[in-house]
C-alpha cells in the first residue's frame, strides 16, 4: 500500500478511529493487526512478512539469551556476535545476491531500516541500556508498526517501544497538528518532488545529450526532489504518529541551513547518523586498541596527531558503511568516500582552517559568510545527488564535459527547458511550492516555532480557509497516476 | 578532581565551564568530535579507562554529568 494513495488515507481514518474506540491497553493489538494488514495488503511477496517473522523471532530470542546471561560475559558476548553477524549477513545477502537466487532470501521492504533497529536493539541490550522484551507480539509491532517500516525513522527501542506499547491519548491538538503535518507531507512529495522527478528522470537518463546548463538544474532539482520525498514522506508518518499520540524520533532538521558537511549530516537523516554514531563510531574509537594507538600517537607525536587518527579510523568506517548502506555499488561508495573525505578534511585540518579564516580577516559572524557557507555546503550535497543518479563513472565525465563545454545558458530561457515532460505552469508551480517550504523553514529556523502554531492562533473561519486552501492545493496541483496512485518514495528501496 | 575536569573542558572550550544549560550539545559547545578529545584528556589526567557503553550524550550533557562520570569510575577503579 503506497502512502500516497486515496487507499492509505482511508486506512489512516479507519486505524486512527478504532485506535480510540478500542481500551488503550488494547490499543497495540489494534496496531500489531493494523501493522500486519498494511505489510501484506501494500506488498503483495508473502514470503517477506513470513520472513520478517523469523529475523523478529530470532532477535526477540538472542535478546532474551543475552539479557539471561548477564552474569556470563563470554556467553553474553557470543550470543550479541552471532546475532548482530547473522543480521549483518541476512542484509549483506539481500543487498549483494537479491531476491530469488535462493528459496529462503527474499527481500522484505525496508530490509535495511529493519536489520539497524534490531542490531541498536541487541546492542542496547548487551550494554544493559535497554530491556528485553518479554512478550513476542509486542516486539513484533515494535519491527512491524507501518509508519516507520518502509523508510525509518530508524528507531531505538528503548526510547520507542514504550510509547507504542502504552498507547497515546486523544486530543484535539494531537489530531489537528497530525493532520497538518501529513497535509504538508503530501505537498511535499506530489505538488514538488513528483514533478521534480519528471525533469529529472528524462534529464539522467541520457547525460549525453544533454547541455551543461539543464544538467546543472537537473543536478540541482534533484536535490530538492530528494529533500522533498524523503522529508515530506516523514511529514506524513510523523504526523499520523502524532495523530495517535505517539511521538516518532524526526529524521530532518531544514539541512539546507547547514554551514558544514558535518553540520548537514546532523540535520538530514538524523536516525541513521546517530544510529552509526552510537554504534559504529563510539565503538571502534573507544576500542582498546583504537584508544592504544591514539594514546601512542598523543606520547610519541603529539596530542592532535594521536586524537586525529582515532576520528580518522571510526569516521572512515563510518563513511564507507553508510555509502554501502544505501546500495553496493561503485555510486554509493564513491557517495560515501566523498562525504567521509571532506568530513576527514574538516575535522583534521579545523585549527588551520579557523586560523586562515583570522589571517584573512573574514568576518564569521556576518551573514554574507554564512551564507557563503550555506550555498557551499549545498553545491556538495548536489555534487554527491549527481554520484547517486548516473548509470556509470563515464556519465560523470560526459557531465563534466558538457558542463565545461557546451553548456548553453540560453536553454534555460528559450523554452528547451519545457520540453522535458513539465510545462512552463508546472515549472511555476514546482518554483512555488519550494517557495512555500523556503518560508516554512525559515520561520522555524529563525522563531524557533513551527507554522502550526501560528495558524492555531488564528481565528476558526481564517484557519478553515486556509485549511481548505491546502487541501485543494494538494489535490489540485498534485502529480497523480492512475487511480490517484503515484510514484514510490525514493528512500523506500534502501 | 573536579577543578582539574573544569581546566580540561576550558582548554577544549573556554565557554563550557561557565554553561548553566541544559546540554552542551544543543548549545553547540560540544560535539561527538570534540567528545573523543574529551575523553582522552580525562582518561590521560585521571589514568582511567572510560568503557564505551559510558559514552552516551546522558553521560557528556553538562560539566556536572561529566564530574559525575569521572567520580563513579574513579570510586569503580577504588573498589576493585
Amino acid at each position: 500500500m503506497s502512502l500516497v494513495s486515496l487507499e492509505f488515507v482511508v486506512f489512516v481514518i479507519l486505524t486512527t478511529t478504532v485506535y480510540y474506540i478500542v481500551p488503550k491497553r488494547f490499543r497495540w493489538v489494534e496496531l500489531l493487526i493494523s501493522s500486519v494488514y498494511f505489510y501484506c495488503a501494500g506488498w503483495s511477496n508473502k514470503k517477506a512478512f513470513v520472513t520478517l517473522l523469523a529475523v523478529s523471532l530470532f532477535t526477540f530470542i538472542a535478546a532474551r539469551q543475552i539479557e539471561n546471561s548477564r552474569e556470563e560475559l563470554r556467553k553474553r558476548k557470543l550470543y550479541l556476535s552471532v546475532s548482530v553477524v547473522a543480521i549483518v549477513g541476512w542484509l549483506m545477502l539481500t543487498k549483494t545476491v537479491g531476491e530469488g537466487k535462493f528459496y529462503f532470501l527474499v527481500v522484505p521492504i525496508g530490509v535495511s531500516y529493519i536489520s539497524f533497529s534490531l542490531i541498536s536493539y541487541l546492542a542496547d541490550v548487551y550494554w544493559e541500556k535497554d530491556i528485553a522484551d518479554k512478550n513476542f507480539l509486542k516486539f513484533f509491532l515494535y519491527v512491524l508498526f507501518f509508519p516507520k517500516i518502509t523508510q525509518g525513522p530508524i528507531t531505538r527501542h528503548k526510547d520507542f517501544a514504550p510509547l507504542l506499547y502504552d498507547g497515546g491519548d486523544l486530543s484535539y491538538e494531537n489530531i489537528c497538528f497530525g493532520a497538518q503535518r501529513m497535509l504538508y507531507g503530501y505537498f511535499k512529495k506530489l505538488v514538488v518532488a513528483d514533478r521534480a522527478a519528471v525533469f529529472t528522470d528524462a534529464v539522467f537518463g541520457d547525460v549525453a545529450a544533454h547541455s551543461g546548463s539543464l544538467l546543472v538544474t537537473g543536478t540541482v532539482l534533484a536535490a530538492f526532489e530528494l529533500y522533498c520525498d524523503f522529508s515530506g514522506y516523514m511529514d506524513i508518518v510523523l504526523g499520523f504518529t502524532q495523530m495517535l499520540g505517539i511521538s516518532m524520533d524526526e529524521n530532518f532538521r531544514r539541512p539546507f541551513y547547514s554551514k558544514s558537511a558535518a553540520e548537514f549530516w546532523r540535520r538530514w537523516h538524523i536516525t541513521l547518523g546517530t544510529w552509526f554514531k552510537d554504534y559504529v563510531y563510539t565503538p571502534i574509537v573507544m576500542s582498546h586498541s583504537v584508544k592504544k594507538l591514539g594514546k601512542w600517537g598523543r606520547k610519541n607525536v603529539s596530542k592532535r596527531f594521536g586524537n586525529s587518527v582515532m576520528k580518522i579510523l571510526a569516521l572512515a568506517a563510518v563513511w564507507f558503511l553508510t555509502g554501502a548502506w544505501h546500495g553496493i555499488s561503485i555510486n554509493y561508495i564513491m557517495w560515501g568516500v566523498m562525504w567521509g573525505f571532506l568530513i576527514i578534511i574538516s575535522v583534521v585540518f579545523e585549527e588551520e582552517i579557523t586560523r586562515a579564516t583570522k589571517i584573512l580577516h573574514v568576518n564569521t559572524e556576518a551573514a554574507s559568510w554564512k551564507l557563503y557557507q550555506m550555498a557551499r555546503t549545498f553545491l556538495i550535497f548536489c555534487f554527491g545527488i549527481m554520484l547517486t543518479r548516473v548509470h556509470s563513472i563515464h556519465e560523470i565525465k560526459e557531465i563534466a564535459y558538457n558542463v565545461l563545454k557546451q553548456f548553453r545558458i540560453w536553454e534555460i530561457c528559450d523554452g528547451t527547458i519545457y520540453g522535458y515532460g513539465l510545462d512552463k505552469g508546472d515549472f511555476k508551480v514546482m518554483l512555488f511550492g519550494l517557495l512555500i517550504i523556503f518560508v516554512v523553514e525559515s520561520i522555524q529556523e529563525k522563531k524557533g516555532k513551527g507554522v502550526r502554531q501560528y495558524i492555531a492562533e488564528l481565528n476558526a473561519p481564517v484557519r478553515w480557509i486556509i485549511y481548505a486552501i491546502a487541501v485543494s492545493i494538494v489535490i489540485f496541483l498534485g502529480i497523480y497516476g492512475e487511480g490517484y496512485s503515484t510514484a514510490d518514495f525514493a528512500y523506500q528501496y534502501f | 578532581m573536579e577543578e582539574k575536569v573544569l581546566d580540561i573542558l576550558a582548554e577544549l572550550n573556554e565557554d563550557i565551564p561557565a554553561y548553566d544549560g541544559d546540554s552542551l550539545f544543543d548549545a553547540g559547545l560540544l560535539d561527538s568530535l570534540q567528545a573523543v578529545d574529551l575523553v582522552s584528556e580525562l582518561e590521560d589526567a585521571f589514568d582511567i579507562d572510560i568503557d564505551a557503553k559510558y559514552v552516551v550524550e546522558e553521560n557528556f550533557k553538562t560539566k556536572e554529568a561529566i564530574i559525575s562520570l569521572v567520580k563513579m569510575i574513579l570510586g569503580e577503579n577504588k573498589t576493585k
